[in-house]
C-alpha cells in the first residue's frame, strides 16, 4: 500500500506533466535564450566564451529549475491533495517527509531533466571540450537536485501564502550559492584540465544533506500550510 | 461511560475552533456513535470547514479538555482535489490510491462513472460543476470507511444525484458508519434521520483567542 500511495503522488505530477509538454519545454527554452543571449551581447571570440561558459550555463541551468519549482505546492495545497497526504500518514503511520520526497523526486525528473538535455548543445555553443562536457552535466545533476530539494523547503513553508512564488525565490538564492560557486568552479577546472574530484564531491556532500533535511524540513512546513 | 467513549467513533470535550487568531466557535462537547449523521449549521464564516478540519485530524483544536479522533475516515473538502488535464477515471485512481484505498480494476472504475453520469475518458477540464463533485464524492461508495467528513457535499449536485447521495448515506449508516456534514441546503428527505449541530457565531470575534482563554 505504501507503494500504491507512493506512485499514485508521482503518477499525479507525471501524467499532468506529460500532458502538458509546453510546460516542460517552456523552462528548457528559457534556459536556452539566457545562455544563447550572453554570447549575442560580448565579444564573440572563442577564449572569452569558453572563461564565460561555466558561469553562464550554471546561472541559466538552475534559474531555469528554480522558475520552474518556484510554485510547487501551491495547487496541491490549495486543491486539499497535500490534506490527503497528511490524512494518510496519520491513518498509516507513513512518514510525511516519505510522500514529500516523492513529490520532490518527480518535481526534479520533469524541471532537472529537460534543462539536462539541452545542455550539451548549449555547451556545443560555447565550444566546451567533452570532457568539461562531461563534469557540467554531472555538477549540474548534482546541483538541481540540491536546488529542487531546498525550494521545496522554501515552497513548503510559503504554501500557504500569497505570492508564495516571489518569497521561495527570495529564501532560495542566497541558500544555493554555495551550489553554484562549486559547480561552476568545477566546469572551469575541467576546461583548464585541472582536477575536479573535490568540487564534485562538495557538490555529492551537500545533495547527501540535502536529502536527509529536506524532506523533513518541507513535512513540517507543509503540515503547517495544512493546520492555517 | 467508558464503553460508550470506546464505542464513539469521535468523542471531543470542550473544543474551541480557532481561525487566524480569532475564536470561531466553543466550548463544544460532540460525540458521533456509529450510524450517526450530524448536520453542522452556521451562516457564512461561523467555522463548519474548521470544524470539519479539525474533526478530520488535519488542524489542533485551539482548546480542547479530550479528543478522540476516528483515523478510517473519508474527508471531503469543498475544493475537488481534480487534476484539470487528466481524465476523470485516472483522477478517480490518483484521490483512491493516495487515500491509501484499495483501487478497483479499471471497468469496474469506468461503470461506476458511467452510472454516477460523469464521462471517465473526458478530462476533468471540460466536465461540468456537478460532474467534477461527482468525482470527488466517488471515493465513498468505491472505498468504505467509518466515518465521512463531508464539506457541502451538494454544492452543484442536481435532484438525482441528491437523492443517490442520500440513498448511498443511508446504506453507509445502516452499516455502522457515521457521517459528519456541512450544507447550506435543506438535506433530501431520504437522507438518514440526523441530529443537527448548530455553530453560532461566538458574538466576541474581536477579541482574541488569549483573551478568550484567559476569561
Amino acid at each position: 500500500m505504501t507503494g500504491a500511495v507512493l506512485r499514485a503522488i508521482f503518477l499525479r505530477e507525471w501524467a499532468q506533466a506529460l500532458r502538458q509538454p509546453a510546460d516542460l519545454a517552456w523552462h528548457a527554452l528559457f534556459f536556452v535564450v539566457v545562455s544563447s543571449l550572453f554570447p549575442l551581447s560580448l565579444k564573440p571570440d572563442a577564449d572569452t566564451l569558453r572563461l564565460l561558459a561555466p558561469g553562464v550555463l550554471w546561472v541559466g541551468a538552475l534559474l531555469a529549475v528554480l522558475l520552474a519549482s518556484a510554485r510547487m505546492f501551491q495547487d496541491d495545497l490549495r486543491s486539499g491533495w497535500v490534506d490527503q497526504w497528511v490524512l494518510t500518514c496519520a491513518a498509516t503511520g507513513l512518514p510525511l517527509a516519505l510522500l514529500v520526497a516523492t513529490r520532490l523526486a518527480a518535481q526534479w525528473l520533469l524541471a532537472a531533466l529537460p534543462v539536462l538535455a539541452v545542455a550539451p548543445l548549449l555547451a556545443l555553443q560555447f565550444g566546451l571540450a567533452a570532457w568539461p562536457l562531461a563534469v557540467l552535466m554531472a555538477s549540474l545533476a548534482l546541483g538541481t537536485a540540491v536546488l529542487v530539494l531546498v525550494t521545496g523547503v522554501a515552497a513548503a513553508l510559503a504554501g500557504g501564502l500569497r505570492g508564495a512564488a516571489l518569497l521561495v525565490m527570495l529564501i532560495v538564492l542566497p541558500l544555493v550559492a554555495p551550489v553554484i560557486i562549486f559547480g561552476a568552479m568545477a566546469v572551469h577546472h575541467a576546461v583548464r584540465g585541472q582536477a575536479v574530484g573535490a568540487e564534485l564531491a562538495l557538490l555529492g556532500a551537500m545533495l547527501a544533506v540535502a536529502l536527509v533535511a529536506c524532506p523533513l524540513l518541507a513535512a513540517v512546513g507543509l503540515r503547517a500550510a495544512v493546520e492555517s | 461511560m467508558t464503553e460508550s467513549a470506546e464505542a464513539a467513533l469521535l468523542a471531543c470535550r470542550g473544543w474551541a475552533g480557532e481561525r487566524g487568531g480569532l475564536l470561531l466557535w466553543g466550548p463544544l462537547d460532540l460525540t458521533v456513535m456509529p450510524g450517526d449523521v450530524v448536520h453542522v449549521q452556521g451562516p457564512n464564516g461561523c467555522g463548519k470547514t474548521t470544524l470539519l478540519r479539525t474533526l478530520a485530524g488535519l488542524r489542533a483544536p485551539a482548546v480542547a479538555t479530550s479528543t478522540s479522533l476516528c483515523r478510517d475516515v473519508w474527508w471531503i473538502g469543498h475544493a475537488n482535489t481534480l487534476v484539470e488535464d487528466l481524465d476523470a477515471a485516472l483522477n478517480l485512481r490518483l484521490l483512491l490510491a493516495v487515500a491509501g484505498a484499495p483501487v478497483p480494476p479499471r471497468t469496474a472504475l469506468a461503470s461506476h462513472l458511467q452510472a454516477a453520469g460523469v464521462p471517465c475518458g473526458r478530462p476533468v477540464r471540460l466536465l461540468s460543476a456537478g460532474q467534477r463533485r461527482k468525482l470527488t464524492l466517488a471515493p465513498l461508495a468505491l472505498a468504505p470507511r467509518r466515518l465521512w467528513l463531508l464539506d457541502e457535499p451538494f454544492d452543484a449536485l442536481d435532484a438525482d444525484a441528491c437523492e443517490a447521495l442520500a440513498a448511498l448515506t443511508a446504506g453507509h449508516t445502516g452499516q455502522g458508519g457515521a457521517i459528519v456534514l456541512t450544507s447550506h441546503q435543506p438535506l433530501p428527505r431520504a437522507f438518514p434521520p440526523h441530529q443537527t449541530l448548530q455553530l453560532r457565531p461566538s458574538g466576541k470575534r474581536e477579541q482574541l483567542l488569549n483573551s478568550e482563554q484567559s476569561a
